[in-house]
């Protein structure tokens, strides 16, 4: 780690050096390793380490950014200055409302980092892949994977008063599992690497893929669905990109366009975005520095909120919900990063039990957006599709394909799981982890429109 | 910088490595884009840093640093091996690596305008002005356009004595438009969707685009779409346009062949393929019509380079021919498994990844038939074109795809314009009902930016060269619409 000194160091040369009008610095410093195995051996192990600086200069209402990578100070400022040019070369922007102001109240204190994750080495994640291929292996089984931890120190300034640093770390590891066939899985995701332990994600990833009977299949059509919190988080996660963000609604793309305060969904749904909880990966401003809060996306069925951050709220004619996104050259619109949904009140045992006749899924495969206004999606489910009779499973499937509507599907919600996963994913540009903590659920009638041969 | 190159290797073999390589890596990325009339955001992006694999104890190691002093290099270099020391705690078939020629060879994009020389009022003009013309349509609700250009300078170096120096350029740019009435909302793109078309060379790539000249007509097929006919859900032929080809090539054709997914090391993530070893020189992937290509040598492919980052020269190699697989994309490490040597398609994003099997060019070859021919010659189809959804299992086998736009085809003769088109199906089954080729006046290539893979993720460049095609009885449509 550089620490906070370093960093605000590097940071004021940059806002020093900077002739323009306004100028915000964003530093994102990172280092982490990643692991994967297949084939039950290691086949990849890398580690990475990098400071990326998102630099942006506003004159007036013209605005520009540059990213630069490293600490080398004539580089940092060579960056100010190409973006303070750039910005003389551009027309206004009416709608730019100038860089945030610092907050009246303090950062909310969150905690989010783990030393045990900082501290990792290569040897510590070979020595838990290891592990995991004993377990494993013991039992005829055949591993596929990754883990990985990361290190990031996120500070945010500006020169008109923001100024903000927050070290956190995550960590993630996920399985597939493989026997005569039939494939499992198991993944978790924490800040700290001391919540994941092997032999939890191992028993799962035997469980799943235990299965004996020969594959059978079924036709496409509507049917009930049990769906494991790992296919919910890969299915829900549209709707922070298409459906909460305001700039989606804004453009006419979003199911919540002029429905806010409107019943969208069935009673029992409740959104949030969440980044303060410590179940997630919690951090306490977004990426302009406007403070973190827990903002209602859907409650009980009905359409409270859109995320926002400074530039779409101007346009908006509000206030930004602390939503900016991570930093990314191509684009820079609000985000719903920490989607969290309220847990229900069974079992995923009762789930099953209580379905005379439908489907029961573990994960999800390859997501996309056919509709987004209507939230269709179509992608293909994976490592688990079962059949289940009279409350119980009585077959393994092959997989399926599904094209179906969320926020239709989100309107016939039998039943919601009480316990809650975390699952997280980084970003390839920042290495910045995104989280849902989300609930398994039932759907009733989801449909699917096609299979495959496996 | 090659005499840090040579240090580090140096070190490396010092401290013991049975092979090692590094790589620096210097990116200048510059995106634009405007949004209706107005100049959306510019972006400048530069990166530099150094990569190291390395191999000990018959296990890769690899690690990377964006700091250039010594000492940081050397730490650099000690980490890799600390890395592949953790890889062999697992056993393992140590690796071995296909024998390979030492190169020392240079490699630059041909370009005639550099595209970062042109003057930034000039690109933000171009791209407004065609926001401008596409607002002029009526329910036109958002429109885009975006401008990229890349440069990419890397050295190569390996203790087996290749070094290469390459120098990449990129350009491209598109247009896109938003139209929305009440509920429905419709899509409309060119030259293609996400990000539009984007080739090796200057800016004289953005020129031979037109995309001013095209703005209006977008904006009105947009429009058009909104009131269009649903897409019919039933069996058809249809006549897929080359930019949703392009798609079709990348996700059935060019994924599958990757060796390293054949063989299992992304199975948990992108997932796998189907053609297993044993189909090699007998599958029947598709119909004789069927030629696919993967060429790293194609003058302006997004795919194209010198040397992979293995230091191995670029090839241009048969997937398929005449409808028969033929050869994977492969690396020094996944060919010697087959007693063949690498064909070159070993990528890494930047410095701070490793590489992987990576697409290059992948082409549909071009046939001898024309689209008119096909129109005239098809009965019952539809002509679909721009890709606006994409979705394949985790074998490469069951893919659905959706259409921006497409028409209905009636004994021979293109008729209404259809709304949310999609078509389904099963990889080589389709493939071998593909009964006609568009021959070489309609074949181009296209380039896609933002092919993924791997972890942590990795963003590739690639290139598709397609001209139209026909396949009899595909399966088009999803039953249900909601309204």
């Amino acid at each position: 780690m550089l620490g906070e000194r370093k960093i605000k160091k590097m940071i004021n040369v940059i806002l020093a050096a900077s002739p323009a009008e306004q100028t915000e610095v964003l530093c994102i410093a990172g280092q982490g390793g990643l692991t994967r195995f297949a084939n039950s051996a290691i086949n990849q192990n890398v580690a990475n380490e990098n400071i990326i600086f998102q630099v942006r200069c506003a004159n007036g209402k013209r605005v520009g950014r540059v990213f630069v990578n490293g600490m080398e100070t004539a580089k940092l400022r060579e960056a100010v200055r190409d973006c303070h040019e750039m910005t003389l070369k551009m027309e206004e922007d009416p709608v730019f409302p100038g860089f945030p102001e610092a907050p009246d109240e303090p950062y909310p204190k969150v905690s989010g980092f783990s030393e045990a994750t900082n501290l990792m080495t290569p040897m510590d994640r070979g020595n838990a892949v290891l592990e995991l291929v004993k377990i494993t292996e013991d039992e005829g089984l055949t591993v596929f994977g990754a883990l990985w931890n990361q290190t990031l120190e996120i500070s945010i300034a500006n020169s008109v008063g923001v100024y903000g640093y927050h070290p956190l770390t995550a960590a993630s590891m996920r399985v597939v599992s493989s026997f005569k066939g039939m494939t499992g899985y198991a993944e978790k995701s924490s800040s700290s690497i001391e919540n994941i332990t092997v032999e939890e994600l191992a028993s799962e990833a035997i469980e799943s893929c235990r299965y004996m009977g020969e594959l059978e299949e079924i036709p496409p059509g509507e049917y009930d669905l049990v769906m494991e919190e790992y296919g919910v988080a890969e299915y829900l996660h549209f709707l922070c990109y298409d459906a909460f963000s305001a700039q989606a609604a804004q453009e006419g793309r979003s199911f919540l366009s002029e429905h806010i305060g409107e019943k969208v969904v069935g009673k029992n749904i409740s959104i949030s975005d969440d980044p303060l909880t410590g179940e997630g990966l919690p951090m306490p401003f977004d990426y302009e520095g406007v403070p973190h809060r827990t903002l209602t996306l859907i409650e009980e069925g009905v359409a409270k909120n859109l995320v926002y951050d400074t530039y779409y709220a101007a346009k908006g004619n509000t206030k930004s919900t602390g939503n900016a996104c991570f930093p990314n050259p191509e684009f820079g619109a609000p985000l719903a990063a920490n989607m969290t949904v309220m847990a229900g009140n069974s079992s995923l045992e009762e789930m099953i039990r209580k379905t005379e006749d439908g489907l029961y899924v573990k994960r999800l495969h390859y997501l996309r957006e056919a509709h987004p206004k209507k939230t269709i999606i179509t992608g293909m489910t994976r490592d688990g599709l079962y059949l289940i009779k009279n409350g119980e499973i009585t077959a393994r499937l092959k997989n399926m394909r599904f094209t179906q509507s969320i926020a239709e599907s989100l309107n016939h919600v039998a039943a919601i799981g009480k316990n809650r996963k975390l699952l997280a994913e980084q970003d390839e540009f920042t290495g910045i982890a995104i989280s849902s903590l989300v609930p398994a659920m039932k759907f009733r009638k989801f449909n699917f429109t096609g299979k495959t041969t496996f | 910088m090659k005499r840090r190159l040579l240090h580090i290797l140096e070190y490396a073999r010092k401290k013991g490595v049975s092979y090692g390589d590094v790589r620096w890596v210097k990116r200048h990325y510059r995106n634009l884009s405007a949004l209706n009339q107005k100049l959306e955001h510019v972006a400048d992006n530069r990166s530099e840093g150094f990569g190291i694999r390395v191999i000990v104890r018959g296990r890769w190691g690899f690690s990377s640093t964006f700091r250039k002093d010594r000492r940081s290099l050397e730490r650099m270099v000690d980490e890799a091996i600390n890395i592949a020391k953790a890889s062999s705690l697992t056993p393992a078939v140590p690796v071995r690596l296909s024998k390979e020629r030492v190169y020392k060879g240079k490699y630059s994009t041909n370009y005639q305008i550099d595209p970062f020389s042109v003057p930034m009022e000039e690109k933000i003009s171009l791209i407004i002005a065609c926001t401008k013309e596409m607002m002029k349509v009526p329910n036109i609700r958002v429109a885009r356009a975006g401008l990229d250009f890349f440069r990419e300078e890397k050295i190569f170096m390996n203790t087996e004595g290749t070094i290469t120096e390459q120098e990449i350029v990129n350009s491209g740019g598109g247009i896109f438009a938003i139209a929305v009435d009440g509920d429905e909302v419709q899509f409309r793109s060119y030259p293609a969707s996400f990000d539009g078309d984007i080739g090796a060379g200057g800016f004289e790539c953005v020129e031979r685009l037109h995309l001013l000249e095209n703005a209006e007509r977008v904006a009105h097929e947009a429009h058009d779409l909104l009131y269009a006919k649903q897409c019919p859900s039933g069996v058809k032929d249809i006549i897929l346009g080359p930019a949703q080809l392009a798609l079709q090539v990348h996700e059935s054709c060019g994924h599958p062949a990757e060796l390293d997914r054949v063989l299992g090391t992304e199975a948990s993530y992108a997932g796998t393929s189907f053609i297993t070893p044993a189909k090699r020189w007998t599958l029947q992937y598709g119909s004789p019509q069927v030629t696919i290509t993967a060429d790293a040598m194609l003058p302006g492919g997004l795919g194209s380079f010198g040397f992979d980052d293995e230091g191995v020269p670029a090839q241009r190699v048969f997937l398929v021919e005449r409808g028969i697989f033929k050869n994977y994309l492969s690396s020094r490490q996944t060919a010697v498994g087959f007693d063949e040597k690498s064909n070159g398609t070993m990528r890494a994003d930047g410095w701070r990844n490793a590489p992987l099997i990576r697409m290059t060019n992948i082409n549909l070859e071009p046939g001898d038939w024309t689209t008119e021919e096909m129109v005239k010659t098809t009965q019952d189809g539809i002509y679909m074109e721009t890709n606006h959804c994409w979705s394949i299992d985790e074998r490469r086998l069951n893919f659905q795809f959706g259409c921006e736009m497409a028409y209905e085809i009636k004994n021979g003769k293109k008729g209404q314009l259809i709304k949310n088109s999609s078509y389904t199906g099963i990889t080589p089954e389709f493939w071998n009902s593909c009964d006609a080729v568009a021959n070489k006046n309609e074949w181009k290539l296209w380039g896609v930016n933002h092919c993924g893979k791997g972890e942590p993720g990795q963003v590739m460049r690639v290139g598709h060269g397609t001209a139209p095609a026909r396949f009899r009885g595909v399966q088009v449509g999803i039953g249900k619409w909601k309204k």
